[in-house]
């Protein structure tokens, strides 16, 4: 979205302290379109949290942002404690810590989310680091999604039939009933997809470095299923057997051709289609059929 | 009201299919958006230049365009007969018509103006298989996928720019341009997969020197195992000494990661086996 054109239409630093909600403050918005009924696009970026999207019959976008007094891990408390000590270090030549003796800490639940709108291109985005935002969206159905979670959970998308492009580098990804085409990318965690129909216009893509990749194909997907892992294990539950993918270069001037065998296998799913890539480094395939 | 809503109706205008007068809010919309201005004025230029603005792309300039691809696919057959060949023949083939049969918006739509005109003129021509002709079709089609690639490669649909490493694969890679645009998603673009698709097509290429660089610093991030591998694998594919022996240096390494260490021992061993 080009920044020229955008028009700001809420800034939502929202601010809700109370006695009663101190772990807790939930904030609702319904974001009315420029073009209601036409598709939409949505970005979001959140540095910590976790996303879902849903489908639905309507021509707003809702929002519902949840901060969540998550449980630590035991990889963020042990973050936490050398960040502790990193800190102390680097304090021990300055200052020494100010006394907090007769105070009482105050829990920031402010939920800090910034929502932008042009002709149907919204973007929000919440990149507070310190807090753990659980961002529910309610799109309408024909909805394009473009999300990156840095930090925390994954995505979670539902019902919604726009292009998908997915990016979550401590949590999994999981779609069900989308048609895609969808861009998805996890670090450790699963990407588990349910594609009821496939949009074949482009190419669909799944990586995950070190997870799993699961997808289950709706009876009528015709795909080239292209699988690759380096150290995975592949398991299909498809009629099409996968054969070894063989590549010829036959455009070079000497007439010299060149033939890559292997390295990525590939299986045509009701007679082929549009590709439909899924890659892991360490992680296993699983190609499933819906029942 | 979008973009691809005005171009759409810009294109009915031009096939004739409805009236050239624009709704006030089209107008309003043309006015507030000077780069639609600007698309229209290309496809004006596409259709002047190559004098089909008055003609609808008509079934029979269909039907000649396949005729004329036909004769060429047969002509090329008769100087390439082996199997891979062929096979390379129809993905091209499929490919192509993949694209034929998708919508898309103005530079697509302007490389399928000229493959148009092209075909219209080559086939109301005299008969002639000629083989500078077929050359020169060959060139000009590989120019237009090379076009259609560059335009797909700057999307920001991480799926589009896919699309645009599936078409780099029918085009010619001596493009300085695209050479530069492929280097450039290797390095920067946000989605592995996207980044990934460039590899596997780079791993095709005859002479991967252009990308020694590229693919060595790759080959030493040790961040990106999917694309250290992939990188690697090329690199082990070249029978460029010069690379090799940077391979050899990199194994030393004591941060390399150990997986990457030992496919690039396994190799050697096999080589000098």
């Amino acid at each position: 979205m080009n920044l020229m054109y955008k028009t700001l239409v809420a800034v939502a630093c929202l601010g809700i302290t109370s006695a009663s909600s101190v772990f807790a403050a939930d904030k609702n918005y319904s974001l009315t379109l420029s073009n209601p009924g036409q598709p939409a696009k949505v970005e979001v970026e959140l540095h910590r949290g976790e996303l879902t999207v849903i489908g639905y019959d309507g021509s707003t976008i809702e929002i519902k942002a949840e901060m969540k007094d998550r449980e630590e891990s035991e990889q963020t408390k042990h973050a936490k404690k050398i960040q502790k000590q990193v800190k102390k270090s680097w304090n021990k030549h300055k200052q020494p810590e100010r006394s907090t003796e007769g105070l009482k800490a105050v829990k920031n639940v402010t939920v800090n989310l910034e929502i932008e709108e042009d002709n149907n291109e919204v973007e929000i985005s919440s990149m507070s680091m310190n807090q753990y935002v659980h961002l529910t969206l309610m799109v309408p159905y024909n909805t394009a999604v473009e999300s990156e979670v840095f930090q925390g959970g994954g995505i979670e998308v539902k019902d919604v039939s726009g292009e998908l492009e997915l990016q979550a580098y401590q949590g999994g990804i999981k779609a069900m009933n989308v048609t895609g085409p969808i861009v998805a990318e996890t670090q450790t965690q699963d990407v588990v997809i349910e594609l009821n129909e496939f949009n074949s216009e482009t190419p669909t893509s799944l990586t995950s470095h070190l997870g799993n990749i699961d997808i289950t194909l709706g009876a009528k997907v015709a795909a080239n299923i292209n699988v690759q892992t380096f150290q995975g294990e592949i398991f299909s539950g498809l009629d099409s057997e996968f054969m070894a993918v063989e590549n010829v270069d036959r455009r070079d001037k000497s007439r010299r051709q060149k033939i890559v065998l292997g390295g990525t296998m590939q299986a045509k799913v009701n007679g082929g289609g549009q590709d439909l890539s899924l890659t892991t480094y360490m992680g296993n395939l699983y190609i499933r059929k819906a029942k | 009201m979008t973009h691809d809503q005005i171009i759409d109706w810009k294109l009915a205008v031009i096939r004739g299919e409805v009236e050239a007068e624009m709704t006030p809010e089209m107008a309003t919309y043309l006015e507030a958006h000077a780069d639609l201005q600007q698309e229209f004025d290309f496809i004006e230029n596409v259709y002047a230049k190559h004098e089909v603005q008055e003609q609808a792309p008509s079934a029979t300039m269909d039907a000649n365009f396949y005729q004329m691809l036909s004769r060429a696919q047969a002509q090329g057959q008769k100087h390439q007969e082996t199997r891979q060949q062929e096979q390379g023949k129809k993905d091209w083939f499929q490919l192509f018509k993949q694209w034929w049969l998708s919508p898309r918006p103005v530079a697509q739509f302007a490389a399928l103006g000229l493959v148009f005109a092209l075909g219209f003129n080559l086939n109301t021509g005299p008969e002639s298989t000629a083989e500078p002709e077929l050359a020169s079709l060959q060139h000009e089609v590989a120019s237009l996928n090379t076009m259609l690639a560059l335009n797909l490669l700057e999307r920001s649909s991480a799926s589009e720019r896919l699309s645009g490493v599936a078409y780099s694969k029918v085009s010619e890679l001596t493009n300085p341009v695209l050479q530069q645009k492929l280097t450039n998603l290797i390095k920067n673009d946000s989605s592995t997969s996207v980044r990934l698709a460039v590899l596997n097509r780079l791993a095709l290429l005859q002479d991967i020197q252009p990308y020694a660089d590229i693919l060595m610093e790759l080959s030493a991030d040790n961040d990106n195992a999917l694309m250290q591998f992939s990188a690697v694998r090329i690199l082990l594919g070249s029978d460029n000494k010069t690379i090799q022996k940077r391979l050899n240096e990199l194994a030393k390494d004591e941060n390399l990661n150990p997986d990457i260490k030992a496919l690039i021992l396994a190799k050697n061993q096999q080589t000098f086996a």
